[in-house]
């Protein structure tokens, strides 16, 4: 049973996201001047 | 102008072109970060921010006839305006509600004009999520 878990536990860790759902990835911000 | 954007956590690099008025972020994966932490960093500096050209992962939330843009991470919330070229259709992202997406955009500085925090966007893509790409 505890062998079963921690092969779950390390299949979670292997599908977890590569990279994160929800967050910004790049902003180009203008500091002055025209929008 | 540079440093103090760089001490952001999250942030991965940043440019600042004086000549061209734009400051340049790249995000790490996994960040926090709210646009708010850069127009502050960009004020304290002596510069005002304005626009912003976005690439961001979140999202969408409808409610009622509005749609919204939720940046989970962080708690952020947008409304988001589909009138610039390369938008989608309001029924093209109400389809893909509660689902992973990356959308680019315009976030315009808060003015009368805007008092409430707009996402105008530009073009969009569906984010796979991992699950789905298990075999």
């Amino acid at each position: 049973m505890k062998r079963i878990a921690l092969m779950l536990a390390a299949l979670a860790i292997l599908a977890a996201p590569a990279t994160a759902l929800a967050e910004f990835r790049q902003v180009h911000l203008t500091i002055f001047g025209m929008d | 102008m540079r440093v103090a954007i760089g001490k952001i956590d999250g942030v991965e690099s940043v440019e600042v072109s004086l000549n061209e008025g734009v400051a340049r972020i790249r995000l790490q994966s996994g960040n926090k970060v709210r646009l708010e932490q850069f127009t502050r960093a960009v004020e304290e500096k002596g510069f005002t921010p304005k626009a912003a050209r976005v690439t961001v992962r979140g999202t969408i939330v409808v409610e009622g006839d509005k749609l919204q843009f939720r940046v989970v991470g962080t708690g952020d919330s947008y409304a988001l305006s589909l009138e610039r070229k390369g938008a989608p259709t309001a029924d093209q992202l109400k389809e893909q509600a509660g689902k992973p997406i990356e959308i680019d955009g315009v976030v315009p500085a808060p003015d009368k004009k805007h008092p409430s925090r707009l996402l105008e966007v530009t073009g969009w893509e569906a984010v796979l999520d991992p699950a789905e790409r298990r075999p």
